[in-house]
């Protein structure tokens, strides 16, 4: 049978745009291997030293190895059992919203954090920075103690007299009731924080409070408020919806609910399904939400409301869409200012795509955009009466209070005593406030954070911070309800949190976290309806499962449905700023997926962790189209002076497909230098070009080339190939990354299947057949959304280090499951496919085949097993391994960890030493822990039980693990899908990682019934069908203009090379 | 030319060097196989302890169980020593003027722990599990000897690869009834081998034998 020609939607795969292009640097890399490291000179003192090694090494070992000690308990507190793990429900709260967790604790110690199986905002599955952050707990560079500045001197001081000088503050406040005193805080939803300010409120009425976060969602409250009245947040439901227009939103990584939505995400992308889910993304930047997206429109953030508006406007005039009530005002404002302005093919398309789906259609805008924007969003959703989306409307004081009001207040003068609480605001205030100056001024102020950081080191007292995992806490998940944090070790350092700092200002003593907790657990709603419960049991339930169902207030659930709109605000101002048209260079400012705004810098694993779309790891740069880079003259790595409103910073570009037109989008959160030596490694501090008027974007920039370069650590360029090669390769990574549409696939569900034709496998070796458990796991690339979650709980759970940026460059990096980005189509405007690696566990191993000391194995369940005591360090599996898999520790990474930095480490796993190969296990600790304890309860084990980090940490659930050949189970299951492949099959390496071929939903569009041909061919190559971009004309001709260079270049790469 | 003619000592020297060359080569390979072999260099070590805590006394002549102290054999991959409190359960009471007791005594005061010294030790690249193997039948004598019998106790078997290799893959002579694990003395009443072959089919005893189930 010929191989079937599907309509390959996307074209030829490319990896980074120096392939196509034809990048010096790149053919470096491709005809030396790697790009050769300035080693330096030898001097004598290393020469000397390398001596003296080798002279200790000449010495003789005792016979038998050192004696060890074994310290049991004097009191082992009950229910403990010594090396076996504890689970305890906690929550960890990023302003303001609590993503539900279960952490594990060894010995009493966390070494492991992963979601609430029993939250419905988790389902078990977390986030990045989640996972990253038991690495923050034992942090060398934590504050360790209280700090007074005096003068010029530092002192280090305790509580105590912390204590005393508060008192002393709020003795000098008693007098005026509290005027002059200010206090600075996070945004937060603690029920407990909440009674604590109002005491203090109480206790001095004139004092101050202010909330304060640099990447708040405050657009999105304003918007609610602008479109319903009242503060509000969106919550999406994609159960319900059909079609969601995601605008400058990125609904899977960074948004609070990101791992519920990940979860629906997965859920709905079934092709299978009666409608599957379309999503369509219009942003400046690239994030998660964009790459996944079945339509993405790249656009400069001052264009974006004026997308929307033509959406909407022809939503009402041409799917003649009734107005809602109390909308007939933004309407007519949007025929005032966005009518004559060009609409995109995209917006007519979305507005159809909308309307035909109706109450199951959602639109949904970024906390990036303004008021203006989010109230059109909230017009479409009321108009089309949204079933998908609804809204909690929140207390006032979860908008309340600025840092415009502190700042002022500050510059008047009239701040005597300033206490900032777990914010940082003299690193990312806006820069026209110039807050680290005007803290300078203030007489009396304190600083209570994890790090003496940039804030702490400009107030006069800093106090240590407890962090989360140490702390008494509650807050409220993105829907609501009601988490408790409960600590699992004791404070490393003597901090304190925020509410017991509070408590000590509401009541002049101090009262541990635990009783406050405990006390405001009463407050909190949750006893309205105890059902014949005690107080006691409902807290003890609530403790046990980590949270209980309430929300923001009883009497007001999340409203359902909005027939009318009733605006508050006025949103006319915004929208008329956003029609005209901006000019010169547009930024971007983004939160980073890693860091946030920077207070994540000092985590080594979140550095290290490569960015999701441009691969970038310890570094942050200005990422710009290649349009815009042509235009500029520069090429990625090279330095930059970007300036805007007067003020200049100097930071390398990074050019990358997909970026808006003349907009550069600036991560945030790099660049620290009173962070730890971790972030002073990593980036460029784009803070000072962030104005008040201006927090999410601005136009008007100019970026200068300096003529310097900068090396940028990403591994999206290891393991160059050649032109020849890039060429088998293209169409390759069209065979490794399957997809099709959604048309196509409900013709031929097997397309997966006739992508590769191989010959029949026939094997050179003797084929072992597995008859006890078959371990394997199923990656559906269908539901991956790139996060990265997957790699970052790999690296927690199984002790992998972190090797700086030097070897990234290198290659090195030692991440055991990576996430591969492949771009495909128009430079300007690619799609994107993700596809997560990792060991694939080949029956047939290429590695095993190689080892000169047996050092890899094959179990007799499948998995290829890594020995490494044996291993000496050859390399050749890594050589052998068709999918470059396998790391090797080139250096001691994991030697010199301090006492502290080891409590990390998770005990059931060996630390791998220098010279020694190291790769996915698919989590053989997990697996021997699952299969002791069943033969110790005298059972089998049951499909689900044993669960890898990455397959319990995807909150999309696109990793499935289990055994073969167990006929009930899930991946058993899944591996009959028509969808159901194999990475390289032509090896016959029989694989237990298999991947499920991606379905793209696009906008069925009138040629959507056409079918092609079956012809011979069975490689990708098409043109992609997805909309072309071309904004104007003049950008669809530069772009044009870029095209046709980088395939000149590519052509003549192909015509002139192997000789 | 005249050819050079060695001196005649050197036809003894032809004969002894290769001797003395093998015969070094043997003698040394021998000297590492037994001198450096766990058997040699493991087998009764009995390092000296903070507490002169006599197995004989406690589990042989007052008969407590193992299990009384080392409590997790049967729930946790380790097993465990027992917290001072576990000592002080009777030792509150019992010789309690012993100079004997003194360290367990300023434990349970100070809240610091006793710091025993590890006896039965294996690489930090093996992972072991006991209560695997206590809840399959495999007794405590025969991997630590007969401790009730030890005042200090020392390290009865090598406890080397090859030596747990050796059980894993013919496990029948060191099975017995679960319930029996920490009978130091039980004998069995039939056939050794057929009553561990059995006990291996009931209970479906089948110990692995891949690098991974003891390295990862």
């Amino acid at each position: 049978m010929s191989p079937l020609k599907h309509k390959h939607p996307e074209g030829p795969y490319w990896r980074s745009l120096g392939e196509l292009a034809g990048d010096p640097d790149l053919q470096q890399l491709i005809d030396h291997g790697v790009v050769p490291p300035d080693l330096g000179a030898p001097s004598r003192r290393g020469f000397l030293k390398a001596l003296g090694a080798s002279a200790a090494l000449a010495g003789l070992a005792a016979c038998r190895w050192p004696e060890e000690k074994i310290l049991p308990y004097a009191h082992r507190p009950a229910g403990q059992t010594p090396g076996t793990p504890q689970h305890f429900a906690t929550a960890m709260e990023i302003d303001g919203v609590a993503l539900p967790l279960v952490a594990t604790s060894y010995d009493g110690r966390p070494i492991k954090v992963d979601g609430n199986p029993a939250h419905p905002a988790s389902g078990g599955a977390s986030t990045t920075i989640a996972q990253a952050s038991v690495l923050g707990l034992y942090d060398p560079d934590r504050s360790r103690g209280v700090v007074e500045r005096d003068g010029a001197n530092e002192l280090n001081r305790d509580w105590a007299a912390a204590e005393a000088w508060l008192k002393g503050r709020l003795d000098a406040h008693a007098s005026d009731a509290g005027a002059g005193m200010h206090l600075l805080l996070p945004i937060t939803s603690s029920p407990t924080a909440q009674h604590l300010v109002e005491s203090i409120e109480a206790r001095l009425p004139r004092a101050t409070i202010h909330r304060w976060s640099p990447i708040s969602r405050r657009n999105e409250s304003l918007g609610a408020m602008a479109a319903l009245g009242q503060p509000g947040r969106p919550l999406l439901d994609l159960e319900q919806a059909h079609v969601v227009l995601a605008i400058d939103e990125d609904l899977f990584q960074g948004h609070p609910d990101a791992v519920r939505l990940s979860g629906q995400w997965g859920r709905r992308r079934d092709p299978d399904q009666e409608h599957m889910l379309q999503l369509i993304s219009v942003e400046s930047g690239f994030s998660l939400t964009g790459a996944v997206a079945d339509h993405r429109l790249p656009l400069a953030p001052s264009r974006i409301p004026g997308f929307l508006a033509a959406v909407a406007l022809a939503l009402f005039d041409q799917h003649h869409i009734a107005v809602p009530a109390g909308g007939e005002a933004i309407v007519s404002k949007l025929r005032e200012h966005f009518a004559n302005a060009q609409a995109h093919e995209l917006a007519a398309q979305a507005a159809q795509a909308l309307a035909s789906a109706s109450t199951h259609a959602a639109v949904v805008v970024g906390p990036g955009q303004g008021v203006g924007a989010h109230s059109i969003g909230w017009l479409i959703n009321s108009a089309l009466r949204s079933g998908a989306v609804k809204v909690l409307l929140l207390p006032d004081e979860q908008i309340s209070g600025t840092l415009e009001s502190l700042a002022a207040a500050v510059a008047g003068g009239s701040v005597q005593t300033l206490l900032v609480l777990d914010t940082n605001p003299a690193l990312d205030a806006p820069a026209d406030f110039d807050f680290a100056a005007a803290l300078a001024s203030v007489p009396h102020s304190a600083h209570l954070g994890l790090y003496r950081d940039e804030t702490g080191q400009a107030c006069q007292w800093h106090l240590p911070m407890a962090h989360y995992l140490e702390a008494w806490g509650d807050s409220r998940s993105w829907d609501g309800t009601l988490g408790i944090a409960q600590p699992l070790i004791e404070p490393l350092y003597t901090g304190r949190s925020v509410i017991e700092l509070l408590s000590f200002l509401a009541t002049g003593a101090h009262t541990p976290g635990y009783d406050l907790v405990r006390g405001g657990f009463a407050g909190a709603g949750v006893l309205d309806a105890l059902n014949g419960r005690t107080t006691e049991q409902v807290w003890s339930q609530a403790l046990a499962d980590g949270f209980t169902a309430t929300h923001f207030s009883q009497s007001d659930p999340p409203v359902s449905r909005f027939q009318a709109l009733t605006p508050s605000l006025d949103p006319s101002g915004d929208l008329a700023l956003s029609a005209a048209p901006a000019s010169g260079l547009q930024l971007r400012f983004a939160p980073c997926p890693k860091v946030l705004d920077g207070r994540f810098a000092n985590n080594a694993w979140l550095q290290e962790l490569p960015d999701p779309i441009s691969k970038l790891t310890w570094d942050n740069a200005a990422l710009m189209s290649p349009a815009t880079a042509l235009g500029l003259g520069v090429t990625s790595g090279d330095m930059l002076t970007i300036g805007v409103l007067g003020v200049s910073i100097e930071i390398p570009a990074c050019v990358m497909p997909g970026i808006a037109a003349d907009t550069a989008v600036l991560p945030l959160g790099y660049g620290r230098k009173a962070a730890g030596a971790v972030a002073a490694l990593a980036g460029v501090d784009v803070y000072p070009l962030r104005d008040s008027r201006s927090m999410w974007s601005v136009g008007g920039a100019t970026a200068t080339k300096l003529g310097r370069r900068h090396t940028l650590a990403s591994t999206q360029d290891h393991y160059g190939i050649d032109a020849r090669g890039a060429a088998e390769a293209e169409g390759r990574i069209s065979r490794l990354v399957r997809t099709a549409e959604l048309a196509d696939y409900k013709h031929h569900p097997d397309f997966a299947q006739h992508t590769v034709h191989a010959p029949p496998p026939i094997s050179s070796w003797k084929e072992h057949e597995y008859k006890a458990e078959a371990w394997g796991m199923i990656i559906d690339l269908n539901k991956c959304t790139g996060c990265g979650a997957c790699t970052m709980a790999c690296q927690a759970e199984n002790n992998i280090p972190v090797v700086g940026k030097d070897d990234v460059i290198m290659g090195r990096e030692m991440h055991w499951i990576r996430n591969d980005r492949y771009f495909a189509g128009d430079v300007e405007q690619p799609s994107v496919a993700f596809q997560p690696v990792t060991c694939m566990h080949c029956e047939l191993a290429p590695c095993e085949q190689v080892c000169p000391v047996a050092a890899t194995q094959h179990s007799d369940d499948g998995i290829n097993t890594m020995v490494y005591n044996r291993c000496v360090g050859t390399r050749y599996c890594a050589n052998n391994c068709p999918y470059k898999v396998r790391r090797f520790n080139f250096f001691a990474y994991t030697k010199g960890a301090s006492a502290i930095e080891q409590m990390v480490r998770n005990p059931e796993v060996t630390v791998r030493s220098r010279g020694v190969m190291e790769k996915c296990s698919f989590c053989q600790q997990r697996i021997s822990a699952a299969r002791i304890k069943a033969r110790n309860e005298g059972r089998e084990l049951r499909d689900g039980e044993v669960l890898p980090a990455c397959a319990q940490v995807c909150p999309a659930g696109a990793i499935s693990f289990g055994d073969y050949n167990d006929p009930d189970s899930r991946v058993a299951a899944l591996a009959q899908s028509p969808r159901t492949y194999e990475l390289l099959p032509e090896l016959n390496l029989k694989q237990r990682t298999r991947y499920m071929a991606r379905v793209k939903n696009p906008i069925a569009t009138a040629d959507a019934g056409e079918h092609d041909d079956h012809g011979d061919d069975g490689h990708g190559g098409q043109a992609p069908t997805t909309v072309h971009s071309a904004a104007t004309d003049e950008l669809g001709a530069r772009s044009a203009t870029a095209r046709q260079q980088s395939e000149k270049q590519q052509n003549s790469d192909h015509g002139g090379h192997n000789q | 030319m005249s050819r050079f003619i060695f001196p005649a000592w050197t036809n003894q020297l032809k004969v002894l060097i290769p001797v003395l060359l093998l015969g070094g080569a043997a003698y040394l390979t021998l000297l590492v196989a037994w001198g450096a072999s766990p058997e040699t260099t493991d087998v009764g070590y009995q390092p000296v302890q903070p507490v002169p805590y006599s197995h004989a006394l406690h589990a042989g002549e007052l008969g407590i169980d193992c299990r009384y102290c080392h409590t997790s054999v049967e729930d946790s991959a380790h097993a465990n020593l027992p917290p001072t409190q576990t000592c002080m359960n009777c030792h509150q009471r019992v010789r309690t003027e012993s100079i004997k007791l003194v360290p367990v005594q300023e434990s349970f005061a100070s809240g610091l722990p006793v710091e025993w010294v590890r006896v039965h030790d294996l690489p930090d690249y093996v992972y072991f599990d006991h209560s695997v193997h206590v809840n399959q039948g495999v007794g405590c004598v025969e991997c630590h000897g007969r401790v009730d019998r030890m005042d200090e106790v020392w390290q009865h078997e090598p406890l080397s690869m090859s030596w747990c290799l050796d059980c894993h893959r013919d496990p029948a002579p060191h099975l017995r009834p679960a319930d029996e694990v920490t009978d130091m003395a039980w004998q069995p009443r039939e056939d050794r081998q057929a009553l561990g072959e059995e006990l291996m089919r009931l209970n479906n005893i089948s110990p692995p034998e891949d690098c991974a189930s003891c390295h990862r």
